[in-house]
């Protein structure tokens, strides 16, 4: 396959969808983008890397499966994250559900071998060993919260959506979003700083 | 990129916002993702559309191929005649066709809904599964707690994970070690390393079996695989643990420095505690202090010495350098309270 220029490759893949060449367009959003969909589903998931490849692949099979309805609305990366971002908060329902059948016992063990509560800590200043925290602390927050922050900032810049295309995602205006990032960005440092509240 | 991020979201969140970058950086995505995204997307992409500029071209290219004019009329007199004899056939066809796609729309509507119908059922059982497990664990019948939790792991891939760890804390709890111990191996086994709170759980949990089985080197490895895992809920457990292990080896080998790394892994495990909250530094030493306990003035267990294993400071006792230690984070805890 040709090299595509990465300028590029959304006008590439919009017109090999419209032409109906579907091989090629899975091609070129696979390749352009998968790294940006595993993280973001990484991140949204805490890490568990199995978990987030199930995910990642998901999301390119319900790309395929709506790929003939692809059209020039969207960036090919917003529409990726919007599949990605449903799919992983349903993922997070699912799971929400079996860590509360097993919180019980969970808290059972660790009671036994001497667990802890949630943590709270004085430090002021971001230090290294805050950012430390940080996989921790985007865990502590509302699935919601976390999505918008990996979508806006969680990728190198190629692979972060601006905050109008993340609008676009979860049906809000621009304002809403930027208001949903700052609060989002807020409570995350709030968390890392106190460890919680 | 839109606007300066430091104007849009301040200056006190531009270390967080960099954090997050950072923390993107470091996740690296596995090699074989790409060929397997292709592979099964290949299989679900609808079938290639032919673009109406093929059709322009061919008929552009009969046309210039068509010299002369008696000859292009009688082709377009063929086709009209054509149209006219196939037209109604044309139409009818597409009729079936339509009635034909809604008898498949409607049966995949019908399969869709059998489907959820099953999924709820599956998901009714294994809710029913579960509570009874959970009965039969709080009423202390680990055995058939453990029946229970197993069945649903065994019959849902999905839930596996959460199940066997389940399965296997009541095969511990039943003082059936062997048998915990061979349901978590089994899952790890294969497993490449991942940093979840059920992996970090499931090791935490093998290493307290190791712990009881009296495998002191493997209980330390599991203990430490979370321990040194960063920031996670069990890591103040896991080091007090170490400390425990350490303090048995301590016991056997009268090694000093046995005891200063038992030393070194309860004062973590102190840290660890009091970067969350002062009250649970003080319970940390609290338990510290409880498991200085013998094991005759313990409440009584059918699993024996093996049960109160993972709560064992008894070598410890009598040691000076210990007591000195205990005296000072107690002093310096009520302190601080």
């Amino acid at each position: 396959m040709a090299e595509v220029h990465p300028e590029f490759i959304d006008q590439q893949i919009q017109a090999s969808a419209v032409a109906g060449d579907y091989r090629r367009t899975l091609d070129l959003l696979a390749r352009t983008y998968l790294d940006t969909v595993f993280h973001y589903c990484c991140r949204m998931l805490n890490g568990d890397r199995a978990l987030a490849e199930d995910v990642t692949q998901q999301v390119f099979e319900e790309a395929c499966k709506s790929i003939a309805e692809f059209r020039e609305e969207s960036s090919a990366k917003t529409w990726l994250l919007a599949i990605a971002h449903n799919l992983a908060l349903r993922e997070m329902k699912t799971r929400g559900r079996r860590a509360r059948l097993l919180d019980t016992h969970a808290a059972e063990v660790t009671a036994r071998v001497h667990a802890a509560p949630a943590p709270e800590s004085e430090s002021e200043v971001l230090s290294r060993e805050r950012l430390r925290r940080l996989p921790w602390a985007l865990g502590q927050l509302e699935p919601a919260e976390r999505s918008i922050l990996m979508m806006r900032f969680g990728g190198e810049r190629r692979g972060e959506l601006p905050a109008a295309e993340i609008a676009q995602i979860l049906g809000v205006s621009r304002a809403t979003t930027y208001r949903q990032l700052q609060e989002a960005l807020a409570q995350l440092k709030r968390i890392m700083t106190h460890g919680g509240g | 990129m839109e606007g300066d991020e430091r104007e849009e979201y301040g200056e006190e969140l531009q270390d967080v916002i960099e954090g997050l970058r950072r923390l993107a950086r470091g996740v690296e995505t596995p090699p074989a993702l790409l060929a397997k995204v292709l592979t099964r997307g290949e299989c679900l992409l609808p079938p290639q559309r032919r673009s109406m500029g093929w059709w322009r071209q061919v008929v552009r290219a009969w046309l210039r191929g068509v010299g002369a004019p008696p000859g292009w009329g009688l082709a377009l007199a063929s086709a009209c005649l054509v149209l006219l004899f196939a037209g109604p056939t044309i139409v009818t066809l597409r009729g079936a066709r339509a009635r034909l796609q809604a008898q498949l729309e409607a049966v995949e509507k019908r399969e869709r809904g059998a489907l959820e119908h099953a999924q709820q059922l599956m998901h009714m059982v294994i809710q029913q599964a579960d509570r009874l497990g959970h009965a039969n664990f709080e009423l202390g019948r680990y055995e058939e707690a453990e029946e229970s939790y197993w069945q649903i792991a065994e019959r849902n891939p999905q839930l596996q994970d959460d199940y066997l760890i389940k399965a296997a804390t009541a095969a511990w709890y039943a003082c059936d070690y062997q048998k915990a111990r061979d349901m978590l191996e089994e899952r790890i086994k294969d497993k490449p390393r991942s940093e979840s709170s059920n992996d970090l759980l499931r090791h935490f949990v093998l290493g307290s079996v190791y712990h009881s089985l009296g495998d002191l080197d493997t209980a330390m490895n599991q203990y430490k695989i979370v321990a040194e895992s960063g920031e996670n809920e069990y890591v103040e457990a896991a080091w007090f643990n170490v400390g425990v292990v350490y303090a048995l080896q301590y016991q056997k080998s009268k090694d000093e420095k046995e005891m200063e790394k038992s030393l070194a892994a309860l004062e973590e495990s102190i840290k660890e505690a009091s970067r969350r909250s002062r009250a649970q530094s003080a319970e940390r030493i609290r338990k510290i202090q409880e498991a200085l306990k013998p094991f005759d003035q313990r409440p009584l267990n059918k699993c024996g010495d093996q049960y109160h294993v993972t709560q064992d400071l008894t070598p410890l006792i009598g040691v000076s350098a210990f007591t000195e230690w205990l005296n000072q984070k107690q002093v310096l805890s009520q302190m601080s309270l």
